[in-house]
C-alpha cells in the first residue's frame, strides 16, 4: 500500500495511532509538510467525502476521520514549525456562516505559514458582524472564505460585501474556494471575489502573485 | 437557515423561498407521502421525517440558484443528491416526483414572477433526474 492508501485506511478505521504512524515515517523520510498535506491527507479527505456520499461511511465516521486528519496536520504542522519575526503579508482564513467544512483553509494557512505569512485561521462558521469586526481589528492583506454547499454561496457574498463596505485603512484581496465554487470559475467573480482556486496548492502560489507581487489574478 | 437580514440583495423569489421552506417541505413529503401510501411500508416514519429534511435541503439549494438566476448551481446539486440516495436505495423516480411535486407548489402558492423564476431552475434539475 502506498502512504496515502494506508493513511485513507487508518481514516476509515478511525485508527489514529495508524494515521500518525504513516506520516511520522513520511516526515522521517523527509517529505514536506507540503507533500504530506497535498499527496496524502488532502486526497484522502476528498476519499472520506466521497465515501460519505456512497453510503460507505456514516457521518459518525466521517467526523472520526476529520478529525485525525486534523490531529496528523497537527502533528506535521508542529514538528515543521520554524520561529520566524516580521511575518508578512496578514491573511484571515474563515468558513461561511454555518459552513463547518474548515480543513482546506487550515491546510492553506500552515502552508501559508511556512511560506513566513502571518495567518489569522478563523475555521468553521463566522457571523458576518463578528468576521467584519476582526477584519477591522486585525487589518489582513488578504482574506480567504470558504463555503461547500450551495446555500452557503450567499452568505460568502454578504461577507465580501460587509468587507467592502467597512471602513478599513487598506481593502484586502478576497478569495474564495471549496467545493461550491469548484465547479463554476465564474462563481467567485459574480459573488465580488478577486480570485479562487481550486486547492490549497493553487491558493498558495494565487495568493502569493496577488498579494506579494501585487499581480492581477 | 435562512436568515434574510445576512443575505442582502435577496430576490422576492428567493425571499419566498426561504420564509416557506418548512411549509413547502411539509407540503411536498404529505401529498408524496398521501400519492403513494406503499412508501410508509418501504421507509417507515423514520423515512417520512428523512424526506422532510430532505425537502428542506432541496428548497434551501433552491435559494442560491434563484437569487442568483443560475440554474447549474441547482442541477448540480440535484446530480450530487441522486447519486447519494441511489447509494441510499432511494430510486431517481423518487427524487424526481419530489422536484415535481415541489414545482406544483410553488406555481400554486406564488405570483407569476416569483413562480417563473423558481420553477426555471426546478424545471433544470427535474431535467437531469428525468428518464432519457
Amino acid at each position: 500500500m502506498t502512504p496515502r492508501d494506508e493513511f485513507l485506511d487508518a481514516l476509515k478505521r478511525g485508527d489514529r495511532q495508524s494515521a500518525f504512524r504513516v506520516v511520522d515515517a513520511r516526515l522521517a523520510s523527509g517529505s514536506p509538510l507540503r507533500d504530506i498535506y497535498l499527496d496524502i491527507v488532502q486526497p484522502s479527505m476528498r476519499d472520506i467525502g466521497q465515501l460519505w456520499q456512497d453510503n460507505a461511511l456514516t457521518i459518525a465516521q466521517e467526523h472520526v476521520a476529520t478529525a485525525i486528519a486534523e490531529a496528523s496536520m497537527s502533528r506535521v504542522f508542529e514538528r515543521t514549525f520554524v520561529w520566524r519575526d516580521n511575518r508578512t503579508p496578514k491573511i484571515l482564513a474563515a468558513c461561511a456562516e454555518d459552513e463547518r467544512h474548515q480543513i482546506g483553509l487550515r491546510m492553506l494557512c500552515d502552508l501559508l505559514e511556512l511560506d513566513g505569512w502571518d495567518t489569522v485561521y478563523v475555521g468553521a462558521s463566522v457571523p458576518v458582524e463578528s468576521l467584519v469586526g476582526l477584519v477591522e481589528k486585525s487589518n489582513p492583506d488578504a482574506i480567504a472564505l470558504s463555503a461547500t454547499i450551495a446555500p452557503h454561496v450567499p452568505r460568502v457574498r454578504a461577507a465580501i460585501t460587509a468587507i467592502r463596505a467597512a471602513n478599513l485603512k487598506r481593502q484586502p484581496v478576497i478569495a474564495v474556494g471549496g467545493r461550491a465554487f469548484l465547479s463554476d470559475p465564474s462563481l467567485a467573480r459574480r459573488v465580488g471575489a478577486d480570485a479562487t482556486a481550486t486547492d490549497a496548492a493553487e491558493a498558495v502560489s494565487l495568493l502569493d502573485a496577488l498579494v506579494r507581487h501585487g499581480r492581477a489574478a | 437557515m435562512a436568515d434574510p437580514s445576512i443575505t442582502p440583495h435577496v430576490s422576492e423569489a428567493g425571499r419566498v423561498l426561504m420564509r416557506d421552506t418548512d411549509q413547502l417541505a411539509l407540503a411536498v413529503t404529505d401529498r408524496l407521502f398521501r400519492e403513494s401510501p406503499e412508501l410508509f411500508d418501504k421507509y417507515g416514519q423514520r423515512g417520512y421525517e428523512k424526506c422532510l429534511q430532505d425537502m428542506r435541503y432541496n428548497v434551501q439549494h433552491l435559494v442560491p440558484a434563484v437569487d442568483m438566476a443560475d440554474p447549474s448551481m441547482f442541477t448540480r446539486y440535484i446530480e450530487w443528491l441522486d447519486e447519494l440516495l441511489r447509494a441510499r436505495n432511494v430510486p431517481t423516480r423518487e427524487t424526481l416526483r419530489c422536484l415535481e411535486l415541489l414545482r406544483n407548489e410553488v406555481f400554486t402558492r406564488y405570483k407569476r414572477a416569483e413562480v417563473d423564476a423558481i420553477n426555471a431552475v426546478l424545471d433544470a434539475g427535474i431535467a437531469v433526474v428525468q428518464p432519457k
